[in-house]
C-alpha cells in the first residue's frame, strides 16, 4: 500500500512540475517572468522622467517596441497608474549603460507587478555614445522589462556581443521571443 | 490492489488535484492595477547592458586596469541610487584579502574593494544575474577596472569562482569560457603572455 501510494504522489508531482506557464518557443525569456494581462494586448503605461533634452531619440526607441508586430503597446502616461517607470541620471563608473529591474510579487512567481528602466547618463551621454548606440541599449532595457533575456550570438538589440550596437531596434529575434510568451 | 487501497488512492489523487486547482488559479490571478509603485516588500531582478564586452580573454586581459585573486573577506552594504517610484539601485562592497595580482598592483597592497551593482533594498533584493551574491570565504580570480568607488568587475567576463584549484567563470558562455577549468598556473601564463603581445 505505502508503494503504491508512493507510486501515485510522484506521478502527481511530476504531473505538476509538467503543467505550468506557457514556455516560450525560444530560449531568451528571463526566467519565464511575465506581465499578466486580461486580453490579447500587452498595455504598459509607461511614465518616464527621461530628459528628452538629453535623450531625443528616448520616446523613438519606446515607439519602436509598439511598433513592433507583437502585443506590446508601450505608452507614456502621467505619474498615475503606471506599470514601468523610465529614468536617467549619472550613475557612475559602474559597467553598465542601462539597467533595467522587474518585481515580482513574490520571489517564487513570475508574475511582474512593476518595471524600471535607467539610463545611466555617465556612459549615454559621454563622447562617441550616438543615437544608435544610445537606442540600442535602450530597446535592450525595454526588452527586458518585458521579460526577455540577453540574447548572445543573434542578430538581437538583446545580444551584448561586441558590435551588437547595430541592432538598435527590436528585430526579428525579439518579435519571436515576444509573440511566444505573449501568444 | 485491494478496495481499500484504491479508494485511499483516489482519495489522494482527488485531493492532490484539487490543490493543484487552487495553486494554478491562485498563481495566474493578476495583481491589482497599479497605480504608480507598489509598497509590499518584493523581488527585484535586474538585468543590465554592459558597456564593455570582449570576445577574447586577451582582449579583457588588455583591457583590464588589475587582474587578480583573492578571498572575499566581508560583504557589506554600499550606495544607494534613486531608481524612481519607491525603487532603489543598491550596490554592495565587496572587501577583498589579494592572494596574488597578475596585472596592475592593487592599492592598498593587501586588500581591495570591488563595488557590486546589486543588493538589499527596502523592496527586497536586488540582483544582477549575471554577477550573484557574494559570500564571505569565498576565493576569485577577478579582471577589474579601477574607479572612483575602488574597483568593479570589467564585465562578467572578468569574475571567476577558483573552486579546488580550478577557475569556473560565473557567466555563462561568452569569453570567459575560454578559461574554464584553468588552473591558477595556467592563467598567469595567459596573462603573461597578453600582456607582451
Amino acid at each position: 500500500m505505502r508503494r503504491q501510494t508512493a507510486t501515485v504522489l510522484f506521478a502527481l508531482m511530476l504531473a505538476t512540475m509538467m503543467i505550468g506557464p506557457p514556455t516560450a518557443a525560444d530560449a531568451h525569456r528571463w526566467n519565464g517572468y511575465y506581465w499578466p494581462r486580461s486580453g490579447w494586448l500587452l498595455d504598459l503605461p509607461l511614465y518616464s522622467t527621461v530628459n528628452s533634452g538629453q535623450y531625443p531619440e528616448w520616446s523613438l526607441a519606446v515607439q519602436d517596441w509598439t511598433s513592433t508586430p507583437t502585443p506590446v503597446n508601450y505608452h507614456f502616461v502621467g505619474s498615475s497608474g503606471w506599470k514601468v517607470m523610465a529614468v536617467n541620471a549619472d550613475y557612475g563608473a559602474t559597467g553598465w549603460s542601462g539597467y533595467a529591474i522587474i518585481y515580482t510579487s513574490w520571489p517564487w512567481t513570475s508574475d511582474i507587478t512593476d518595471a524600471r528602466v535607467l539610463l545611466n547618463d555617465y556612459y549615454m551621454l559621454s563622447p562617441g555614445w550616438g543615437e544608435i548606440e544610445k537606442r540600442h541599449t535602450e530597446c535592450q532595457e525595454l526588452g527586458h522589462d518585458l521579460g526577455l533575456d540577453h540574447a548572445p550570438g543573434y542578430a538581437s538589440c538583446m545580444s551584448n556581443d561586441p558590435g551588437a550596437t547595430q541592432y538598435f531596434y527590436a528585430q526579428q529575434h525579439e518579435v519571436d521571443d515576444i509573440n511566444g510568451m505573449y501568444p | 490492489m485491494s478496495r481499500r487501497s484504491w479508494i485511499v488512492t483516489l482519495g489522494l489523487l482527488a485531493s492532490a488535484l484539487v490543490a493543484l486547482v487552487i495553486t494554478s488559479l491562485a498563481m495566474a490571478a493578476s495583481p491589482p492595477p497599479q497605480s504608480g509603485p507598489p509598497t509590499a516588500q518584493q523581488h527585484g531582478n535586474a538585468k543590465v547592458t554592459w558597456v564593455e564586452n570582449y570576445t577574447t580573454m586577451d582582449a579583457a586581459v588588455k583591457s583590464a586596469d588589475v587582474v587578480i585573486h583573492g578571498q572575499v573577506l566581508a560583504v557589506s552594504p554600499g550606495r544607494s541610487l534613486d531608481a524612481g517610484g519607491g525603487a532603489t539601485v543598491p550596490f554592495t562592497n565587496i572587501t577583498v584579502r589579494v592572494l596574488g595580482h597578475l596585472k596592475g598592483s592593487p592599492d592598498p597592497v593587501g586588500t581591495l574593494t570591488i563595488e557590486q551593482t546589486g543588493g538589499d533594498s527596502p523592496r527586497g533584493p536586488v540582483i544582477v544575474i549575471e554577477d550573484p551574491p557574494y559570500k564571505v570565504g569565498e576565493t576569485y580570480l577577478w579582471l577589474l577596472r579601477k574607479v572612483p568607488a575602488g574597483h568593479r568587475i570589467i564585465s562578467p567576463d572578468g569574475r571567476f569562482h577558483i573552486e579546488s584549484g580550478k577557475l569556473i567563470p560565473v557567466k555563462q558562455g561568452g569569453a570567459s569560457e575560454q578559461w574554464r577549468g584553468k588552473t591558477l598556473t595556467g592563467v598567469q601564463v595567459e596573462v603573461a603572455r597578453s600582456l607582451v603581445s
